[in-house]
């Protein structure tokens, strides 16, 4: 059944953006972007979300944290990094405390650019998560890890 | 040979005797087996009265006792008072030495003036409620008196500053235990008195038994108050054989209650009941009584003691059902149940709820008794079962709990069902029988929620409210302990703990009761509290309902066990902290990165709940009811 | 036999009719915010996909805690839709309750803690309400067995406008809507973050997602019992308190625990209490009103 396909549920952290992206992925939730028409929510916890949507670079302290929430999601779960800097650090890349993108960290499935991210971009992006998610679900059913 | 007439006097004289014994006794290695034996020997006699005695109409038996003994109850009862007041010229308190004279006067009144016919006839009697009384005394106290024999080695292990007077302690147990049954079988008011004041008088010494400041400030406080119960029962006892000329508890009950005086004996007796089992005004010394050794607390202020004021009350109030007096009784019942609910949300000491727990159902039973029908009589009959088996195995489990954590705060007891698993699910079943369906408390509101929808009582819409209310604030402060104990630990070092297997037996005894008491209900309904309350009464309890509850009592049952079995292997995740868990599961990083530790606790709404005004308040107008229910006799 | 197929229904169609009426109170929610909102099944496509993660856990306690709580909330269901006790509908009502704020507590983070604890603050508001409506019901009816109260000739509703009155903090509650979403909310609302659903997840999430349907069901069909006289009147009453729990939803913020006490006990005080006590005073004066009151 295309359950992920539509009830795509994302979760959202900010590695350390300057917060400009996540103004952007939370006006997405607004009448003008309306993403809940997908039957995409926002929840604020890893344990009840499939998409992990982070933005800005990584570096020591949100790296401990992005471990901790990645493995609090169970599978299947998708990691899209929302703006430059999440996808490569962008400027902050050669900065003494950036890692660099969320990619230093954490398996990445969808890069979207923009300074800020476009909510449509962002949209876009997670609309192309979707059905990595579903081919997540398919092997880990095959695997028989669904339950375990 | 009628065996229930000869178990009647062995009940009353062997606990006696036992605790002459356990005195002597003065090597602790010797003393263990006499009281377990001796203890097993009351429940068996108590059980054996439950075989014989079921389902039968009420028994009268005269006692005669030979000439030169014949004031020997008399002498017995005033060597009690005059043993108290000596222990309070001891410790110098003067108002326990007022009331002592006071009752004393009064005893010696009632002695001289009761008619001579009423002396020696229809001493002793039986019915379905003493048979219940005796029931709850004899197996619950035996089983209690087993668990003593081991708490009270580990109770000298942890307090030092208490003098070891063990023998003492057990020949107080005991002597408890036949004066509750004088109490339940006597029909004779003199008896009756004699019993009540020995009961007393156990409590205080009971109370008093370390001998620190504490519990003798308490002890004396217990006294006091229940010397006042004490003198009003005698006062009523006076008033019956002075100017009424009857000297026996069935004699009152069948006359008219049209008579004023009739009615003010009946609202005396309602009135010490209501002393006796820390009705509002009266419910600090119940409170106090919380600093006394467990099995104190356990046999006498949760599951024995306090219930004989409340048998009291509800051999009294039926004869009254439907007048201002009931109606005010009825409403101090209510208010206390209410007032008490609320209190206990803000307790955090496990004993302290548990005391504000029990007053808050004895205030139910009360009420239920004021009301006076024959649906309430049957509830308060249920209320009683159910509220002693759970609430002693509750008390019991505490105090075992107590001796391993150091801590009777129920914030320090998280994790317990991993800590000591088998007082915990003991506990688990013991909070559970005291407000969830389908167990036994729940029932008996049940029912008490039917009784009060059918009575015609003026404050019936009030007596509603209350039981709305203060089944809420229980669901509240049950839920909150019940959800401590099973939530993860916040500190370290939660290693098991152990408890004498002696104490675990007695523990699941009790839970097993509990749970078995439910699933009989309808059997104690149909043999033991129709009878009483009136053959040609049906109870409402003998329906299809039984079914859903058995239905119920198997999922919660059934399906804990089976999905235990099942090892269906899961992701484990640690809890969200916000993404800072430290390596440690329970504990968090701060913003230095250091581990930190959580602190989680419950609320008591300490500052919305203030306990001295609410007491204050309380007693005040359950004291005004109780005025205008006098006077409403004088008038 | 009725009451077999109606009890079945309810088992099996419950959640159907519950996660509609989900599904249509967002969508609902989304217009009045001039949003398009999701599709109507979006509910179900919701517990699909919690199904079908991954099954992870804090504590294996938890899974077997919700699943009692779901069976619980379906006997209560059945029991109230097959015609039985109001009043065992009631008790098994508590006891489910209870398994959920247990699955609370059984999880170590101060979110999940903090919820339960909201969730008992919630119960300790709207039991006694609860209580006094079932009870204004066996005063008006003469019975607490459903299908006597259905079949009783007294227009419930017009006895007992407080109790009705009574319900509509009550439903906000049990629902979790605002403003008396203390203990768990909408996504989009969040406080303690999800409170004491923080640390469920998966299947867990799912049951969580059944429990809310059926519980929909029973409210609306407590709802309608007062208009038993009249299946449209039923009807039209029920759209009529999801308008107005929907709109009510939309248009308050969160309630702190005082708050939600003080609002929830005044208007039991005075509505359903009021009610009840104008029931007794008028059975008294003339037993004749209430016909089959006991």
């Amino acid at each position: 059944m295309a359950c992920f396909k539509r009830s795509p549920w994302l979760f959202h952290y900010n590695a350390s953006s300057c917060n400009g992206c996540d103004i952007e992925v939370l006006a997405a939730l607004t009448p003008l972007y309306d993403v809940e028409r997908f039957g995409i929510i926002n929840t604020g916890n890893p344990k009840h979300s499939d998409i992990m949507v982070v933005t800005g670079g990584v570096n020591a302290r949100s790296r401990q944290v992005l471990l901790n929430l990645y493995r609090q999601m169970p599978e299947p779960r998708v990691v899209v990094a929302a703006g430059i800097c999440a996808c490569s650090g962008c400027i902050f890349a050669k900065a003494y405390n950036i890692l660099g993108g969320v990619d230093a960290v954490l398996p990445v499935d969808v890069y979207v650019p923009g300074c800020a991210v476009r909510p449509e971009a962002l949209i876009d992006g997670i609309v192309k998560s979707l059905p990595i998610l579903e081919e997540r679900y398919k092997a880990m059913k095959k695997k028989g890890a669904h339950r375990g | 040979m009628d065996p229930v007439g000869s178990l009647i006097p062995f009940l009353i004289v062997f606990p006696l005797a036992a605790g002459a014994v356990m005195l002597a006794i003065r090597r602790r290695s010797w003393a263990a087996w006499p009281q377990r034996i001796f203890a097993a020997g009351i429940i068996a006699a108590a059980v054996a009265l439950g075989v014989f005695a079921i389902g039968k109409q009420p028994s009268y038996y005269d006692f005669n006792l030979p000439e030169a003994l014949r004031y020997a109850p008399f002498i017995l009862e005033l060597m009690l008072l005059a043993y108290a007041a000596w222990r309070s010229i001891v410790y110098r308190k003067w108002l326990p030495l007022l009331l002592l004279a006071v009752q004393v006067t009064l005893v010696c009144y009632a002695e001289f003036r009761l008619p001579e016919e009423a002396l020696r006839s229809r001493v002793f009697f039986i019915d379905q409620l003493s048979l219940t009384m005796a029931l709850i005394i004899g197996i619950i106290g035996g089983v209690i008196a087993v668990f003593a024999v081991t708490y009270m080695r580990d109770y000298h292990e942890h307090h030092h500053d208490a003098k070891d007077r063990r023998p003492v302690y057990s020949f107080l147990l005991f002597v408890f235990l036949g004066s509750m049954f004088g109490l339940v079988f006597s029909n004779d008011l003199k008896y009756f008195g004699m019993f009540w004041e020995g009961t007393t008088i156990c409590s205080f010494l009971m109370i008093g038994y370390p001998r620190t400041p504490e519990p003798v400030t308490n002890a004396f406080r217990a006294l006091t108050w229940n010397l006042l119960g004490g003198i009003a029962l005698t006062a009523g006892t006076v008033v019956m054989a002075g100017s009424l000329h009857i000297g026996d508890m069935d004699m009152l009950l069948a006359l008219e209650t049209q008579h004023g005086l009739t009615r003010l004996v009946a609202v005396l007796f309602a009135i010490a009941g209501m002393v006796k089992s820390a009705q509002m005004p009266f419910s600090p010394w119940l409170l106090g009584a919380m600093v006394a050794p467990t099995p104190t607390s356990a046999l006498l202020h949760s599951s024995t003691m306090v219930k004989a004021g409340v048998y009291l009350v509800i051999r009294v109030m039926p004869a009254l059902a439907g007048t201002l007096m009931a109606n005010c009784v009825a409403l101090v019942g209510a208010l206390t149940f209410l007032l008490a609910s609320v209190l206990a949300v803000a307790q955090q000491n496990a004993k302290r709820v548990l005391a504000y727990s029990t007053i808050a159902n004895l205030g139910l039973i009360v009420a239920c008794a004021g009301v006076g029908s024959f649906e309430t009589i049957e509830a308060a009959v249920l209320l009683i079962i159910f509220h002693a088996v759970a609430k002693s195995l509750l008390f019991l489990c505490v105090g075992a709990v107590e001796h391993r954590i150091d801590s009777r705060d129920i914030e320090d007891m998280d994790w317990l069902i991993v800590k000591m698993p088998p007082v915990a699910g003991a506990m688990v079943i013991g909070i559970a029988g005291m407000f969830l369906p389908p167990l036994g408390m729940l029932i008996s509101k049940w029912v008490v929620l039917g009784a009060f929808v059918d009575s015609h009582m003026a404050i019936s819409p009030l007596l509603i409210l209350a039981l709305a209310f203060g089944s809420a604030f229980n669901v509240f402060f049950w839920m909150k302990w019940l959800g401590k104990i099973i939530s993860p630990p916040l500190a370290q070092g939660s290693s098991r703990e152990s408890i004498p297997r002696e104490q675990t037996a007695v523990l699941w005894t009790l839970a097993l009761l509990t749970v078995a008491t439910c699933l009989c209900f309808p059997l104690i309904s149909r043999y033991l509290i129709q009878p009483f309350v009136n053959s040609a009464y049906i109870s409402k309890l003998a329906e299809p309902n039984y079914v859903i509850l058995v239905i119920m009592l198997l999922i919660m049952v059934v399906l804990p066990a089976s999905l235990l079995i099942t090892k269906k292997r899961a992701r484990r995740m640690s809890p969200y902290l916000s993404g800072r868990n430290a390596e440690d599961p329970i504990q968090f990083r701060d913003t230095f990165n250091r581990p930190q530790g959580i602190a989680l606790k419950n609320y008591y709404f300490a500052d919305f709940i203030p306990e001295g005004r609410i007491l204050f308040w309380g007693g005040i107008g359950s004291a005004v009811l109780m005025a205008i229910a006098v006077l409403g006799c004088l008038v | 036999m009725t009451r077999l197929v109606m009890l079945v229904a309810f088992v099996v169609l419950g959640p159907l009719v519950g996660g509609l009426m989900d599904g249509a109170a967002r969508v609902l929610s989304a217009r009045l915010q001039s949003r398009v909102g999701p599709p109507l099944l979006q509910p179900f496509y919701d517990f699909f996909k919690l199904m079908q993660k991954q099954r992870a856990l804090v504590r294996r306690l938890q899974v077997l805690y919700m699943i009692v709580y779901l069976l619980f909330t379906v006997l209560a269901g059945a029991l109230l839709f097959s015609g039985d006790d109001i009043l065992l509908f009631y008790f098994c009502l508590t006891l489910a309750n209870v398994f959920f704020v247990l699955a609370g507590y059984s999880s170590n983070s101060p979110f999940s803690h903090i919820g339960a604890e909201r969730e008992l603050i919630q119960l300790l508001s709207y039991e006694p309400a609860l209580m006094l409506i079932i009870v204004g019901l066996y005063v008006a009816s003469g019975s607490f067995q459903v299908r006597q109260i259905m079949m009783t000739p007294v227009p419930l509703a017009l006895y007992l406008p407080g109790c009705l009155i009574a319900l509509v903090p009550m439903i906000l509650v049990k629902q979790g809507r605002s403003p008396f979403d203390l203990s768990t909310s909408h996504h989009a609302h969040q406080e303690i973050v999800k409170g004491i659903t923080s640390d469920f997840s998966a299947s867990t999430l799912a049951v969580l997602e059944l429990v809310h349907w059926y519980k929909n069901c029973y409210l609306y069909g407590l709802v309608a019992l007062f208009f038993s006289f009249s299946w449209w009147a039923a009807l039209i009453a029920v759209a009529a308190m999801f308008l107005l729990t929907v709109l009510m939803d939309n248009s308050f913020g969160r309630f702190t625990y005082g708050q939600t006490l003080r609002v929830l006990w005044a208007v039991t005080l005075a509505a359903a209490f009021g009610n009840i006590t104008v029931l007794y005073i008028l059975r008294f004066f003339s037993p004749v009103l209430l016909k089959g009151g006991a």
